[in-house]
């Protein structure tokens, strides 16, 4: 078994909210106790929690969660510190014989954050690894969420309480992989299948050249192109026949025919500018017919099927109000989808209230602009597979037709589709222009033809014949290359694109068998903690007849909370029925229960601020729960609690067991984010020279709450120590009263004890309880500062304060003798020692 | 499909591998793929957070393995 760690210690400085430069905040924790930590709010709680996020996960989620340009990186630091610099210490105990480990994490002022260890821990960084558990931090947010959220949301929500987090992300992770809107877009399916479509419509455009060619060389149609390897032999074979050609064709198969070298020879036999002139006309001839060989009819389609998509996208985009109203139901989307704005009548903007639904009305606005860009989308995929493209691009480069460059116009096209801009007009324009091409290249053919027909009169009828058979057996030549080619691009596209459909499968089931063996182990879990989690629901909530009950999918990841029991009625809705309190409880108690079940390194449940949402007696119930039943050792198998709240009614409960045997309480004080944060059981002699320091430099306005908090907490040291009775209502009256609550409650008590005769205090202690010290209090600090009506105080009076707090507790002590030695020692209770 | 399951008292990096170790029956050289690529495709949800940004790298990274696939590397194929 491996070593698990409870957290024993916790220093600070120079993070978030604690400045404390030169002076880290320094909280122990007992792995045997529960341990509180009690702040009011802006007193450094929640940096506690961030320090130990930051030093275990390295991030803290709340700035991470920050756009880039609020500059999240410059808010780790206290912007106080002088050297805006950071530094957590961590100490930990281990449950068994292993070696107590220390982590210093420091975080520079460039951000680099750096992780040593003092006790020599070989590898800090792997250690804190294995801290990373859902289990050893959680917040308020995490788990309040999680009755109220979807079935699909909670699901998640649930996995983290779960511990199975990352399950959960791997899963959706490889949901998000295997989409196959994702697939297509990110493996570039369909720029593959357009080469491949370009691919193929190129090998036939060869194709037709090479069935012209070899119709013109042998005589013959060209019928099987499975027969290639024959025809080319055929073409050798009729042109190696002819006497003036056969030394260029011996021994030579027809790819490495020089039909250059031919065509200089029969120049030479018959000379004379004319021959070269036919020469010339037959090769513009063979390059204009392998232009016809693109389907007109299937350009004339593309035409007609992009213009009805323009008027289409036209129509849609008529229909939308434009781009700043696109933006505005933007916003009001996402108002809607994040419930900033939950009323659904009523608009955001002026706050008007109209009869229908304002998320229908956005959503509906909306649908018309991702319809329009969906044509748009539609329009770029048309062109780019068109043969209308492929036409334009052909005509405009054929050398036969010589298009200048600033007549072409096909790459301009090509980038008004795609980026979706293409209007009518333009579009009407291109076809015109198409036309144009067609009749310049009919034009041509029929010119170069003439030319032909004019200079086969004039030259011998033999070798014009073979001049024309030389030209189209090269452009046969060159027609076989290129289909080739073709053929050999397509098939490499196509094994592209088929291992993609390979990986495509592969993954969809991998998404499968994960999901699959993810929802079994949820299930698993939720069997396992099945009787837990009922158990500790009934006794926060203090209820038999109330049972939640989880259940997950088969096939999904929504987890359904139903209640198997309500008052006697069954299988009911626990989102309708349960109020804020049962939803939280049923929340902790399922988290407490995994985490139980648990066995990763940390040993150790961080809760900050978990029962915000709880009554007082909940929170009781609950706070019983950890102490009785789940701290370690009082449960062998716990685990060390680690509460953090800024509850005040939570806080008169931690002030009575803190000190006891199994609950150990913290308390913080201090002025942050500028001045120190300080722990009170760092001392209350540290605070009170914290107060002497401040009010010798005359730094009364910091004092003042130090001093609140000094006199309560020592004349709660009196009501523990003496045992005396408070009202029932103490712990939730009004917290800022709490010097003049307990100054009642000691001193009703006092006289009470007084008229039944018998009071402890000597004579002495109560004079100068009534007469000199309670007044004193009173006078001095209660009419001044709880009732909110009297002016401040000067330092001189301030320390009189603090001086006639530690005089008053004296009045509660006695001198003991009795074992030989002078001992200052408490009162049992107001009538004993 | 197998009926492949996670081992409640593995970690997630067990259970990780288990997997993958599964997936190596189902197509060895797809599996050798995603396992190159793990580490990216753990990247794309954080917190049930989805990055559009990684899931894209991840695909862009796969993408690259299955052309290589189709395209072996003439030196390693020299080397071969």
């Amino acid at each position: 078994m491996m070593p698990r760690y409870f957290l024993t210690r916790l220093k600070i400085e120079g993070f978030r909210g604690i400045n404390n430069e030169a002076d880290p905040l320094d909280i122990r924790f007992r792995p045997d106790a529960v341990n509180s930590v009690f702040a009011d709010n802006a007193i450094g709680k929640s940096s506690i929690f961030e320090a130990l996020c930051y030093a275990i996960h390295g991030v803290i989620p709340k700035l991470e969660m920050l756009q880039a340009q609020e500059r999240p990186q410059d808010y780790y630091c206290n912007r106080f510190h002088s050297k805006n610099s950071a530094l957590i210490d961590l100490e930990f105990e281990s449950d068994d014989v292993s070696a107590a480990v220390a982590i210093r994490v420091e975080r520079d002022s460039a951000g680099n954050r750096t992780v040593t260890s003092p006790t020599g821990h070989p590898d800090p960084n792997a250690f804190l690894e294995t801290l990373k558990e859902a289990f050893a931090l959680l917040d308020y947010r995490t788990f309040a969420r999680f009755i109220e959220e979807s079935p699909l949301e909670r699901g998640r929500t649930f996995s983290s309480l779960l511990g199975l987090s990352a399950y959960s992300d791997c899963r959706q992770a490889l949901q998000a992989t295997s989409d196959t809107r994702a697939l297509n877009s990110d493996l570039e399916h369909k720029v593959i299948s357009a080469a491949i479509e370009t691919a193929q419509a190129a090998g036939q455009r060869s194709l037709g050249t090479m069935r012209t060619s070899y119709e013109h060389v042998t005589g013959n149609p060209l019928e099987d192109i499975e027969k290639l390897d024959d025809y080319a032999a055929n073409v050798t074979r009729a042109l190696g026949d002819v006497e003036l050609l056969k030394s260029f064709f011996d021994g030579k198969s027809l790819a490495d025919i020089d039909f250059d070298e031919i065509k200089a020879a029969i120049r030479t036999e018959e000379g004379g500018e004319k021959r070269k002139e036919l020469e010339l006309a037959v090769e513009k001839i063979a390059k204009l017919e392998t232009l016809k060989s693109i389907d007109k009819k299937a350009v004339e389609g593309d035409q007609s099927q992009l213009s009805s998509f323009i008027d289409k996208r036209d129509e849609l985009l008529a229909s939308t109000r434009g781009d700043l109203f696109k933006r505005l139901y933007d916003a009001a989307n996402a108002l809607i989808a994040n419930e900033s704005w939950t009323d659904d009548e009523a608009c955001p903007l002026c706050e008007s209230t109209f009869d229908k639904s304002i998320s229908a009305h956005v959503a509906t606005q909306l649908t018309q602009y991702k319809d329009a860009a969906a044509k748009t989308e539609e329009i770029k995929e048309a062109w780019q597979a068109s043969t209308w493209k492929t036409f334009l691009n052909s005509f405009e480069q054929s050398e036969a037709l010589a298009v200048a460059d600033d007549q072409r116009q096909n790459n301009r096209l090509d980038s008004k589709f795609s980026s979706g801009d293409i209007t009518k007009a333009e579009l009407e324009a291109a076809i015109e222009w198409t036309s144009e091409l067609a009749k310049m290249a009919a034009d041509s053919l029929k010119a170069a033809k003439d030319k032909k027909a004019e200079l086969e009169k004039e030259l011998p009828a033999s070798l014009v014949q073979l001049t024309e058979q030389v030209e189209h057996g090269k452009q046969f030549v060159e027609a076989v290359t290129q289909y080739r080619q073709h053929q050999e691009q397509e098939a490499k596209q196509q094994e592209r694109l088929d291992i993609r459909e390979r990986w495509r499968t592969f993954i969809t089931n991998a998404t499968g068998l994960f999901a699959d063996a993810e929802a079994a182990l949820s299930k698993e879990k939720i069997a396992d903690i099945d009787g837990e989690y009922k158990d500790m629901f009934r006794q926060i909530m203090n209820v038999g007849d109330v049972i939640p009950d989880l259940q997950r999918a088969d096939d999904r990841e929504d987890l359904h909370v139903q209640l198997s029991e309500f008052h006697g009625q069954h299988k009911l809705s626990a989102r309708a029925l349960l109020s804020e309190s049962y939803r939280n409880a049923l929340a902790i108690s399922v988290f407490l229960a995994a985490a139980l079940k648990h066995s990763g390194a940390p040993r150790f449940v961080v809760l900050d601020d978990v029962t915000s949402s709880f009554d007082s007696g909940h929170q009781f119930f609950l706070m019983e729960l950890i102490r009785t039943g789940l701290q370690q050792p009082v449960n062998p198998n716990g685990l060390q609690f680690i509460i953090l709240s800024h509850d005040g009614l939570l806080e008169k409960y931690f002030d009575r067991l803190g000190g006891t045997d199994d609950w150990h309480h913290n308390k913080l004080q201090g002025a942050p984010p500028m001045g120190a944060v300080l722990s009170q059981t760092q001392g209350a002699d540290r605070l009170k020279s914290t107060i002497d320091t401040l009010l010798s430099a005359g730094q009364v306005s910091q004092a003042q709450h130090l001093i609140r908090q000094y006199l309560e907490y020592k004349l709660q040291q009196i009501i523990r120590r003496v045992a005396i009775p408070v009202p029932i209502d103490f712990a939730i009256k009004d917290s800022s009263r709490m010097v003049s609550n307990c100054l009642d409650a000691i001193t009703d008590a006092v006289q009470l004890h007084d008229r039944a005769g018998n009071l402890i205090l000597d004579q002495q202690q109560k004079q100068d309880l009534n007469t000199v010290h309670v007044p004193a209090i009173v006078g001095n600090w209660v009419s001044h500062y709880e009732t909110g009506t009297g002016s401040g105080l000067s330092a001189p009076v301030l320390a009189g304060i603090v001086q006639s707090i530690d005089i008053l507790a004296e009045c509660f002590r006695y001198d003991d003798s009795s074992s030989g030695q002078v001992v200052r020692r408490w009162y049992r209770s107001l009538s004993s020692r | 499909m197998s009926d492949f399951r996670f081992d409640g008292i593995k970690s997630f990096d067990e259970n990780c591998a288990a997997f993958l170790d599964e997936l190596d029956d189902v197509d060895p050289e797809m599996s050798a793929i995603l396992r190159s690529n793990f580490d990216g495709l753990v990247s794309i949800v954080i917190d049930g957070e989805r990055d559009t940004r990684a899931r894209s790298d991840f695909n862009a990274k796969i993408m690259e393995a299955l052309d290589a696939l189709v395209v072996p590397d003439p030196e390693k194929e020299q080397q071969a």
